[in-house]
């Protein structure tokens, strides 16, 4: 079955292909066949940008599809200019098959005003169409997208077939598609319309994987590991642009390949173009593989910065180049060494410095949520563009900046704005990767591309894996010498196996002038096979010889909270220990960086409400929170119960208010309300019902529904009567719905007043003895924790567990779903309500009860006692909420305080946790 | 001090600790430099250490000194001072792994490390961290982050237990409880951790540290 629909899918793609193939076709076999290179299009339709708006403009945005487009909306303009829009009219006749005559003409016509074309027709129209075909309005765009789509479902397919990515990798596999992809374009057009353009690809696929990479850098592990990963993005990438660039001038002289007009200056750019490892190209691959964390960051870090010096150096020798062997002395190569560091060096500086801005602007965005997460990638965008604008080096520049403000932002937006970053940063960047290989497969099937030299070609592959591996042996030798703990051979190995080229190399290839390097072409055509064999032969290996070799690899575990904990610990007695041995080392140094960072850039640059939570181990606890309690929600949706929590999380506050009635403070309910939002007293909840532990599943089924009737009641005969209008606003700028102080204030008196008069009826029934004997009950056990008593078996605290669980239980689920649910946010603004008002009003006794409020009373205390039951059941069931369940503070402080101070508990201010779940 | 004295006393402890001799001697500087010249090192002594100040488990990590467990003779017990061999010792579980090491020798280093840190939080040394132990490692460990407080720490802590609870003993009865964590359970949550390449100090071979130069020119 699942192979049949997948079967549909490629038929289905491979249908769009064709079909897009063949209307490009139309549009190009028409479209003057003397069009040169596929970059004259780019160039020449960026110059003519400013009469074709449209066109201009999504060249942009992405590429390749913009190479047909262009083919076609070029011809569209070349013929305008030529004469008028009648001309290109009559080339676009052949496109009648895809559409109407009459489209045509209006589209292609006018190309320089898309606005109005309709309006204005090339000639004086004699009717009003009423529909209109205008493939030439929209072809740029709409290519654009078809190809975005097309790719991206490349990846459907493939990632459909899960054993055949477990052998080889995606990555390797998308080019394949691009092969066939291209070959059906080939066979349509004869001639290769789609490539990857050094445009497109540097300015808009490339920034936002970088910019993913910098800000899902793990920081601490890369800073740990950067004298390594320097020596080896820098030494090692200029090691290997002048060995292979030196070797392959040596073998030409020695006339390995034949007649090539190859200086040595020309080499050694190409051996700089072919040196960086490629960040995309590994990240694809190792990211399946799960090597260790050391190794890990080693191959991803170097990959990263050396594409930025390789980039440099690639600028550097093009200047070389077209200076002219002669002009080169002393001073232009002290110049370009410079050059070299002033770019690198400036281009982190900038990043940081759009790093920093980033993190100083998210301090005030507060009333723009919904836009808050456009400010990074625009900022880090502009980081980027800043940099290439002052030929600094942008992907450091973009890297830094992600790194720099990961910190800081994560910090000071919102929890949902940092999701969406983390989220769209991936879409964005997953995305361009996809698109990125398909290209790199698309782009290979083009009978104009190859130039075929046997000696040059193999010569360069040679070269390249064997002076990658002496310099990653070289290196690390000498690292070894001053590493901690020192690199061993077998990863050293998958460090030189792991210099996959990939799409940088191609775009810098590209980007080479023909006027000034005669072998343009093979030159590009090397790099893509060595980038097809890198990435495919390379790519399908890796995972065998890691195994093969039994390379460490990462242990994928969960996120505990211990482990965080213990890394915590880890740190402060690394340093502990270097005080006290006296040496300085680098966790010395970390400690020093780390107070400074704490005190300084913290302040200056996060919220100072965001400070406050902003504990690592707190941030993991607070996570692993909001998972036990989502899994909970599972589980009681799951049951086909989630009712009870769903109340808990709407009633938060007012259960507590309930809690307060219950140590006697009806009168000052309202006063003490705001400082915390608490929802301690839902363990009171529990006091009332546990009698009711046998009732069946009917009677709570029902006794929901009763209730659900109820508050539904409640809410209709009460309510505002413009609350509609409220739940069903679309807004652009808030997600949140109904925060009509009016509206929350009157909810929460009504519920209020419900709570108070069932609660009092219950008053008078089991519950509150039920409660005492309960806490009479744990009273021995609570000294057991510290006293260590021998007994332990009975009294421990994770002993009595069902007994614990179910007290802590609900309290948990109160507390967890509170942290969880944007509701109780929102219903925040009437918690805090200190109204004058509303505490006039407020008053237990003057309450008047409408009487089917009275009726409601006993089911209204319901959902306490359904809740009671049916907690006992989850903790053996879920595993996960365990640590929930006894680490919420409510049962903490049945565990440990005594007895009546659980009562005042609920009065006590906010513990700082809860500031953490509301942020 | 110094040169004379280093190649033949050294020398054993150099076996027994693996070191090297030029390690021990920085190291015996250090020693002489915190202990005033005496030959035993007391709490105070590393109490003293400024850079110790803002170290929130400073009392962890001195009093891991004076644990005579970490002392690797199966002795338990608590020493008021120690002498420079006891020094050593406790270092040396702070050894960096070289190349030459072998799977064996690391997994036994990492052992060590698992079991220095495990001494640290069974403050009583009965086998197991209870509750209460950990919980007091962990207040200290957040005391300085400001923010979180004692309320918070301890429900961190608890979490924290339960994790390991629930990790090791996944189906608990209901009249089953966790009394605390052993050395093999806290061996097996810490295992994502890679401990061999983490916990690790770098011993200055030669070149003699800030307070070192002092002595030697």
């Amino acid at each position: 079955m699942a192979a049949m629909w997948r079967f549909a899918l490629l038929l289905f793609v491979l249908l769009m292909i064709f079909s897009g193939a063949s209307l490009a076709g139309e549009a190009r076999g028409e479209d003057s066949q003397a069009t040169g290179t596929r970059d004259d299009h780019g160039t020449g339709h960026g110059t003519e940008g400013g009469t074709e708006h449209d066109s201009g403009t999504d060249h942009g945005g992405t590429g390749h599809g913009s190479g047909t487009d262009h083919g076609g909306t070029d011809h569209v303009s070349g013929s305008d200019h030529g004469g008028t829009g009648h001309g290109s009219g009559t080339d676009h006749g052949n496109g009648t098959d895809h559409g109407s005559g009459t489209g045509h003409g209006s589209g292609d016509s006018h190309g320089d005003s898309h606005g109005d074309s309709h309006g204005e027709h090339g000639g004086p129209i004699t009717t009003l169409p009423i529909v209109s075909w205008k493939w030439h309005h929209v072809t740029t765009p709409y290519l654009v997208a078809l190809w975005i789509l097309v790719s991206w479902l490349c990846k459907l397919i493939i990632e459909a077939n899960h054993h055949v990515t477990s052998v080889i990798p995606e990555s390797a596999l998308l080019i394949c598609f691009g092969f066939i992809l291209g070959g059906m374009i080939w066979g349509a057009d004869k001639v290769q319309t789609f490539t990857l353009t050094p445009t497109v690809f540097f300015f808009y696929l490339l920034p936002q994987i970088i910019l993913d990479a910098g800000y899902f850098m793990p920081n601490k592990l890369f800073f740990s590991n950067m004298g390594a990963i320097l020596t080896y993005a820098v030494i090692g990438t200029c090691w290997n642009a002048a060995s292979v660039g030196l070797s392959l001038w040596g073998c030409h002289m020695g006339g390995a390949m034949g007649d090539l007009d190859i200086g040595l200056l020309q080499y050694l750019l190409f051996g700089s173009l072919i040196a960086a490892v490629d960040p995309v190209a590994v990240i694809a691959v190792f990211e399946e593989v799960h090597v260790n964390e050391v190794l890990f960051i080693m191959v991803f870090g170097e990959s990263l910065l050396n594409d930025g010096v390789t980039v440099v150096l690639f600028n550097v020798f093009d200047a070389f180049v077209s200076l002219g062997g002669s002009q080169i002395d002393a001073v232009e190569i002290i110049k370009g060494i410079i050059s070299f560091f002033v770019v690198a060096f400036g281009g982190s500086l900038m990043g940081f410095v759009f790093g920093l801005l980033i993190s100083l602007l998210t301090r005030c965005t507060k009333n723009i949520q919904i836009i808050e997460p456009g400010f990074i990638f625009v900022l880090g965008y502009l980081s980027y563009l800043t940099a290439e604008m002052l030929s600094l080096s942008a992907i450091l520049s973009i890297v830094f900046c992600g790194m720099c403000c990961q910190k800081y932002i994560n910090a000071n937006m919102d929890e949902k704005s940092v999701t969406t970053v983390r989220y769209a940063l991936k879409v964005f960047a997953n995305g361009s990767e996809t698109i990125i290989f398909v290209f790199l497969g698309i782009s290979a099937i083009d009978k104009g591309l190859w130039v075929w030299n046997t000696g040059f070609i193999l010569l360069t592959l040679l070269f390249i894996f064997v002076y990658r591996i002496i310099g990653v042996f070289f290196l690390t030798w000498i690292l070894n010498k001053y590493r901690l703990v020192p690199l061993e051979i077998i990863d050293q190995v998958i460090m030189s196996y792991g210099g996959l080229r990939g799409a940088v190399a191609y775009g810098l290839a590209m980007m080479l002038d023909e006027k000034k390097i005669k072998e343009k072409n093979l030159m590009v055509c090397t790099t893509l096979i060595v980038v097809y064999f890198t990435v495919i032969l390379q790519g399908i290996t890796m995972k065998p010889l890691v195994n093969w070799l039994k390379v460490k690899k990462a242990a994928v575990t969960e996120l505990t909270l211990i482990e965080k904990l213990q890394s915590k610990v880890f740190d402060h007695m690394l340093v502990a220990i270097e005080d006290i041995s006296g040496q300085i080392g680098h966790n010395y140094m970390r400690d020093k960086w780390n107070n400074f960072e704490e005190k300084w850039m913290s302040g200056i640059l996060m919220k100072p409400s965001a400070r406050k939570s902003r504990d690592y181990v707190f941030n993991v606890f607070h996570q692993l929170n909001l998972k036990d309690a989502m899994s909970y929600v599972k589980e009681g949706e799951r049951r086909g119960s989630l009712e009870f929590v769903r109340n808990d999380t709407a009633y938060i506050d007012f259960k507590k208010k309930f809690g307060e009635d219950f140590s006697e403070v009806i009168p000052n309910v309202g006063a003490d309300m705001s400082d915390d939002h608490v929802p301690v007293s839902s363990i009171l909840r529990d006091n009332v019902p546990s009698v009711s532990l046998e009732m069946h599943d009917q009677d709570i089924q029902s006794m929901r529904e009763t209730e659900d009737i109820n508050t539904h009641h409640l809410l209709q005969q009460h309510l505002y009567k413009g609350r509609k209008q409220h739940r069903h606003r679309y807004s652009r700028t808030h997600f949140e719905v109904n925060k009509d102080e009016n509206e929350v204030q009157e909810i929460f008196q009504r519920t209020m007043r419900t709570r108070l008069e069932s609660f009092k009826s219950a008053k008078m029934g089991v519950g509150p003895q039920k409660k005492i004997t309960k806490h009479s009950k744990k009273d021995p056990q609570q000294k057991m924790p510290n006293g260590k008593s021998t007994d332990r078996s009975k009294n421990h605290p994770y002993g009595d567990e069902d007994f614990e669980f179910s007290e802590g239980d609900s309290a948990s689920g109160g507390e967890a779903s509170g942290g969880s649910f944007p509701m109780t946010v929102t219903y925040r603004a009437g918690a805090g309500i200190e109204n004058p008002a509303f505490m006039a009003d407020f008053d237990p006794t003057g309450v008047q009860m409408p009487p089917w409020l009275a009726e409601a009373d006993s089911s209204t205390v319901a959902p306490s006692q359904m809740a009671q039951l049916r907690l006992p059941w989850t903790p053996s069931n879920l595993r996960h909420l365990a640590p929930l369940r006894l680490s919420t503070r409510s049962t903490d402080s049945f565990l440990v305080v005594d007895p009546p101070s659980t009562q005042e508990s609920s009065d006590d201010p906010p513990p700082p946790p809860r500031d953490g779940t509301h942020m | 001090m110094g040169q004379t004295h280093s190649e033949h006393p050294f020398q054993d402890l150099a076996d027994k600790t693996g070191f090297s001799l030029e390690q021990i001697t920085n190291l015996h500087r250090r020693f002489k430099q915190l202990s005033g010249n005496e030959e035993t090192i007391s709490r105070e002594n590393l109490d003293s250490i400024p850079a110790l100040a803002n170290n929130p488990i400073r009392k962890q990590i001195i009093e891991a000194f004076f644990d005579k467990r970490n002392q690797r003779r199966d002795e338990v017990g608590v020493l008021q001072e120690i002498g420079f061999e006891q020094f050593l010792m406790v270092m040396s579980h702070f050894r960096p792994p070289t190349l030459r090491t072998t799977g064996e020798e690391k997994e036994a280093m990492r052992r060590e490390k698992l079991r220095f840190l495990f001494n640290m939080h069974d403050t009583d040394s009965d086998g197991t961290i209870t509750l209460v132990e950990y919980r007091k490692v962990v207040e200290e460990l957040l005391s300085k982050s400001g923010a979180i407080g004692q309320e918070a720490a301890k429900a961190i802590a608890d979490a924290a237990m339960l994790e390991v609870a629930s990790t090791n003993v996944p189906h608990m009865q209901p009249d089953e409880f966790y009394a605390g964590i052993t050395f093999e359970h806290f061996e097996q949550i810490l295992k994502g951790i890679e401990m061999e390449s983490r916990m690790n100090i770098r011993f200055l071979d030669v070149g003699p540290t800030m307070h070192c130069r002092k002595g030697t020119s």
